[in-house]
């Protein structure tokens, strides 16, 4: 599903973000990507959705060269991947319905549809009985959610989620990693940045670390090393 | 992926673009209501462009029409003779002129008549026959050409002859009142330009207002897969919006201004005037056209400055 290599991307303001990484991530896989702030975990989900491109090297997700797609054809790329990033906030003046509609109807989706699929991602993350609700009534158990609801709705193959129980209480943080281990049984792969040690440690799925750039730790079924707590 | 029937076909193709229409049309008007001040300062200025344009459109309509309606009258022509000349004179040159090919009629007009004819547009409260203690006015024909373009060559003979003393004729004086009206429309044209330039300015800084109050939509857009066309959309429908509403307000103040015209005003030309500038389809869809014009490209000018494909 997703194939790092030799990727390195230097922003020009001091040392490399990434040097010389090599991942590959095998589709319906389940994957922590840890280390400390500024060791570029960031850095490679947005080389996944071509936010960025590489400096260096080659990225491939869902059989496609990343590096090489024509602006043009990053939307299709883009609709493939479902991205629930810490400071991709929901939109405070919609309802969680309109907010997890607003991802269909860019993409053009006809309103039969949008009334079909946004129940199905809503009940899938259980915020179905606050559809109509807005984000300020709302915990942050629960926009999360909704963020993840619309990551869904487009059912992609492939879901980022960058330090997505960032600001979140235990309890939901873990109800938040249940979802996306549902989620992935259902087939989708999923790569999720955190610093939380407490679930790596929990759920004990294949944990790669990066730190100053570079992966220096890929473990199946690993932990979370507690000095980068 | 999302698939709307599962196949590609037309039916969904067309509802896609529809769905998109619709999203963008939706989006450009919580645009308009979340900035109402800078709303209402596009809208004001479109208005203003369209509104001006539309005026003098109108006035020229109207000159155009009460020309028309005039016809008749600038089919004619006055000369008055020489104050030595007297009735024989003048009834001799009545013949000459009655065999003149742009001729139709002539008709001689006493001195004691044209007196007679100025006494009524004074009114009785003024003698002016006492007041002046003579008739001032010669003798004059006039004269009924085929058509009000044989009216300038029959002018020109006219002036020509010996018995002559002044050829008077509408017709020039239209025309001088057209050049006029012309050269003040082509002023307000330049004028219109000028406002329609701040117009623009005014619609990009509303786009680009627009732009950072949904930096956030616009990134979610982005990458959820949206084409930079889907991004800047919303934008380009907010101006096509400004375009509808600035025309609209336009319309409503012309409209508003000859009703409040015709209700003021009594009978006579500018009354007459008024009328003739009827605001017909031609001149709304023109208008309309022009405001949206206005709206559609200046945002679209700004959606494609502002927007990049990322």
């Amino acid at each position: 599903m997703v194939v790092l290599r030799d990727v390195t991307v230097d922003y020009g303001n001091g040392a490399p973000a990434l040097q010389r990484v090599n991942l590959t991530v095998e589709k319906g896989e389940f994957v922590f990507l840890v280390g400390p702030t500024g060791a570029g975990k960031s850095t490679l989900l947005k080389l996944l959705t071509r936010e960025i491109v590489p400096t260096e090297g080659q990225v491939w997700v869902a059989g496609q060269e990343v590096t090489r797609l024509k602006v043009s054809q990053v939307p299709q790329l883009r609709r493939l991947i479902g991205a629930v990033f810490q400071d991709l906030l929901l939109l405070p003046d919609r309802t969680v319905w309109e907010n997890v509609a607003f991802t269909l109807q860019v993409t053009g989706a006809s309103s039969a549809t949008v009334r079909r699929e946004v129940p199905k991602a809503l009940e899938m993350v259980g915020m179905l009985p606050k559809a109509k609700a807005f984000p300020r009534e709302l915990s942050g158990g629960e926009k999360q959610k909704v963020a993840l609801a619309r990551a869904l709705v487009i059912r992609p193959l492939l879901l980022l989620a960058d330090e997505p129980t960032g600001n979140l209480d235990p309890a939901s943080s873990q109800e938040i990693v249940e979802l996306l281990l549902r989620i992935n049984r259902q087939g989708t792969t999923v790569i999720m940045a955190t610093h939380d040690w407490t679930l790596v440690n929990a759920y004990r799925q294949r944990v790669v670390e990066l730190r100053d750039g570079r992966i220096v730790r890929d473990e199946l079924r690993g932990v979370f090393r507690l000095e980068l707590a | 992926m999302v698939a709307l029937c599962g196949t590609n076909c037309a039916g969904c193709f067309a509802l896609s673009w529809l769905s998109l229409l619709a999203f963008f049309l939706t989006e450009a008007w919580i645009n308009l209501r979340r900035h109402g001040v800078a709303t209402f300062a596009t809208v004001f200025t479109v208005a203003l462009v369209v509104g001006l344009w539309g005026a003098f459109a109108l006035l020229v309509k109207g000159a155009q029409r009460w020309l028309l309606w005039e016809g008749a009258k600038l089919e004619r022509l006055c000369v008055f003779l020489k104050p030595q000349a007297d009735e024989q004179v003048a009834h001799r040159l009545q013949e000459r002129l009655r065999r003149l090919p742009q001729v139709i009629a002539v008709r001689f007009v006493h001195r004691e008549e044209g007196l007679r004819r100025i006494q009524q547009l004074f009114g009785d409260t003024v003698p002016l026959k006492d007041l002046i203690g003579h008739n001032p006015l010669p003798h004059a024909l006039e004269i009924t050409c085929r058509s009000p373009q044989a009216v300038a060559r029959c002018a020109a003979i006219l002036k020509k002859m010996p018995e002559v003393d002044e050829v008077a004729y509408p017709a020039a004086a239209v025309k001088r009142f057209v050049q006029l009206l012309g050269q003040v429309r082509r002023g307000a044209n330049v004028f219109s330009l000028l406002l329609a330039i701040v117009a623009f300015a005014l619609i990009h800084n509303a786009i680009r207002l627009s732009l950072y109050g949904r930096r956030n939509e616009i990134r979610i857009m982005q990458l959820v897969g949206a084409t930079v066309w889907t991004v800047r959309g919303p934008f380009i429908a907010e101006g096509f919006l400004y375009g509808v509403f600035g025309g609209l307000v336009a319309l409503a103040i012309l409209g508003g201004l000859r009703w409040l015209g015709l209700q003021t005003l009594e009978a006579g030309y500018l009354r007459g005037a008024l009328e003739a500038m009827v605001m017909d389809a031609d001149f709304v869809q023109r208008a309309l056209a022009l405001a949206v014009a206005l709206g559609t490209v200046s945002a679209t000018v700004a959606a494609l400055q502002l927007v990049k494909p990322q």
